[in-house]
């Protein structure tokens, strides 16, 4: 009986939970992504228009989904967790699961990026480093579509160099292959080879070592001193962690968070 | 020239040192005869003075002064062949009735060895071993194996330096530990430093150093070690059948080489006891031998040639243990094949997994 209840009072406030937080983010849940989506109402409908057909042109040329959302206000999440939650509730159920979303939250001037598949090997802290660069000098200054357009003309270059750069790292990783490959075939024949010579100097008189005669008179290990260097580990100041996290849902993603 | 050829006391006919039976062996009648019983005939060796004026009736022009210093003359007492053989040779076989014999006066006016390993491995064994070299050795040109034939094969007592010496050094070391820890800001690396010291000895008892500028010292060297617990008194008898060759290379001449042995060894020795640190390096090294002691030995080896394509190839093995040394041919063809044989498939799969991947 008291099993019973325990389920029931579970179930009660897990629905009241997600129910309470649909409501508070107002998440399009189910629906179908699309490139902008402007809640904030920053874009005028020609620059959303022609900041969809470039986000269009990139996802397209990629294979790899490229969104930006603008909302008024979030919750208490962390924004790059915010918008890795807005990806995955209105990505579901498209079959895209390699993309990046970029979320800005006007209230506290919150942005946050998010990014999962194998952008998170394409966006490492440098690239991801690149990408502010290029946009908040402008959404600093509220200039929101050359930022956005600035942050598709980046999000373009870095997802380019790491194409270009892995096809380049495959070229190598088979070169290094085939220098292995042939490497190993000299060393057996190095091996079979070596059988063929059997005459060499004998450098040492072990075997004529009268058995017992070794002895050691003294025999000494004195510590002397000790020094101890440091190195520093990197650390990201004035950012979140670049690093990987979950979303809500349990979707794979890395990316940071920051202000405008 | 004097010459000592042993006679079987049963059918007088020309015996010598088996080295299976380890006994002397008359090859006539099949009798075997103590080596014990034939020290008579050393010492009646040491005391006969013979002392032969070869007259030589020179026709033409006279040999010019010194030529005729690296070779001796012999008379076989068997025969009467007369015989021209390198000056170092102390014995031999006559070339006419192959008759063991030994230039007994080619020892007088040199060291009398101190000792002799006897011959353990007979000439069938040192020809089966050469085939047995030839197993496994991928390589090989087959033709080698196939076409090559023994030109000769020789049973010969080298003479050895035998350096026995009470080796004692003092060698310092430096060492290091190294431990690392990291904390949310920094790696640490500890290095901790060591002095150690290492004070002793080592005896060395009959360090090997081919005294005939004839055999290549790498060779000698490769064909050790010999076990001179089974080394006994010389005594000429124990040449018979084999050939022999008295020193031409100083012992002085062999003591950088063996002094670089012991320190070598005492070297390794030392450095064995030194442990538990993650790098050593050595820091100085002094090493003293006292109480050396050279001794003159003549130990056994059999050394084989055959020729192929135009090239001498010489193997040499211990007659004492039967260990067996010499450089052979390599197939370049089947380097070739088995360089690309191996590698271009590794290559192949290696790829093919790096692009997968």
């Amino acid at each position: 009986m008291k099993k019973i209840a325990s389920i029931a009072l579970a179930l009660f406030f897990t629905l009241g939970f997600a129910a309470s937080a649909s409501a508070d983010t107002g998440l399009n849940q189910g629906h179908q992504l699309t490139y902008v989506t402007d809640n904030a109402g920053l874009l005028t409908a020609s620059d959303k228009s022609t900041l969809e057909s470039q986000l269009a042109a990139v996802s397209a040329k990629y294979n790899f989904l490229s969104v930006i959302v603008t909302v008024k206000e979030k919750d208490s999440r962390e924004a790059k967790l915010y918008a890795a939650d807005f990806y995955d509730e209105n990505t579901f159920p498209m079959a895209k699961t390699d993309g990046a979303i970029l979320l800005l939250s006007m209230q506290d001037r919150d942005f946050g990026f998010a990014t999962t598949g194998w952008g998170q090997d394409a966006f490492d802290q440098d690239s991801q480093d690149d990408l502010d660069d290029a946009m908040l000098p402008y959404l600093r200054q509220d200039q929101w579509a050359a930022g956005f357009e600035a942050y598709t003309r980046q999000l373009d270059t870095e997802l380019g160099d790491y194409r270009q750069g892995k096809a380049t790292g495959k070229v190598l990783i088979v070169i290094v292959a085939v220098v292995v490959g042939v490497g190993i075939g000299f060393l057996v024949s190095w091996r079979f080879k070596a059988q063929l010579k059997s005459v060499k100097p004998d450098e040492y008189a072990r075997a004529y070592v009268k058995q017992g005669s070794f002895f050691l008179s003294a025999s000494t290990d004195s510590f002397l001193y000790r020094n101890v260097s440091a190195v520093p580990i990197p650390q990201n100041e004035g950012k979140s962690s670049s690093g990987g996290f979950s979303s809500s849902s349990g979707g794979s993603f890395s990316g940071h968070s920051g202000k405008f | 020239m004097a010459l000592v050829e042993y006679k079987c006391p049963n059918c007088g006919g020309s015996i010598s040192f088996d080295a299976a039976a380890q006994e002397m062996k008359c090859p006539y009648c099949d009798s075997i005869i103590e080596v014990a019983a034939l020290r008579q005939f050393d010492n009646d060796l040491a005391t006969n003075q013979t002392s032969e004026a070869i007259d030589w009736n020179v026709e033409g022009e006279p040999w010019k002064e010194g030529e005729l210093d690296p070779l001796v003359t012999y008379v076989c007492t068997n025969c009467g062949g007369e015989i021209a053989v390198d000056r170092t040779v102390g014995a031999t076989k006559c070339p006419f009735c192959d008759s063991p014999v030994v230039v007994g006066s080619q020892f007088a006016g040199t060291l009398r060895p101190n000792l002799v390993v006897p011959f353990k491995i007979t000439k069938e064994e040192a020809v089966a071993a050469l085939q047995k070299h030839y197993l496994g050795k991928r390589l090989l040109p087959k033709v080698f194996k196939d076409q090559n034939h023994i030109d000769e094969i020789r049973g010969i007592y080298v003479p050895f330096w035998l350096f026995d010496a009470q080796a004692e050094a003092t060698i310092t070391y430096r060492a290091t530990n190294v431990r690392t820890w990291r904390d949310r800001r920094f790696i640490y690396t500890e290095t901790s430093h060591y002095g150690i010291l290492r004070r002793g000895g080592i005896e060395f008892d009959g360090i090997p150093e081919d005294g005939s500028s004839k055999m290549p010292d790498n060779l000698m060297e490769s064909i050790e070690p010999f076990d001179l617990t089974q080394a006994v008194d010389f005594q000429t008898a124990y040449l018979s059948g084999f050939l022999a060759n008295k020193y031409d290379v100083e012992a002085q001449a062999m003591l950088p080489r063996a002094n670089n042995r012991v320190v070598n060894s005492m070297a390794e020795a030392f450095r064995g006891t030194v442990s538990g640190y993650a790098t050593v390096a050595e820091q100085s090294r002094s090493v003293n031998l006292a109480n050396g002691r050279i001794r003159y030995g003549l130990l056994p080896v059999w050394m084989l040639n055959t020729s192929w394509n135009g090239n001498l190839y010489t193997f040499a093995m211990n007659g004492q243990t039967g260990k067996f040394v010499g450089d052979l041919p390599m197939d370049k063809g089947a380097y070739w094949k088995w360089t690309l044989g191996v590698g271009l498939p590794s290559a192949l799969v290696l790829g093919l997994l790096a692009v997968l991947l």
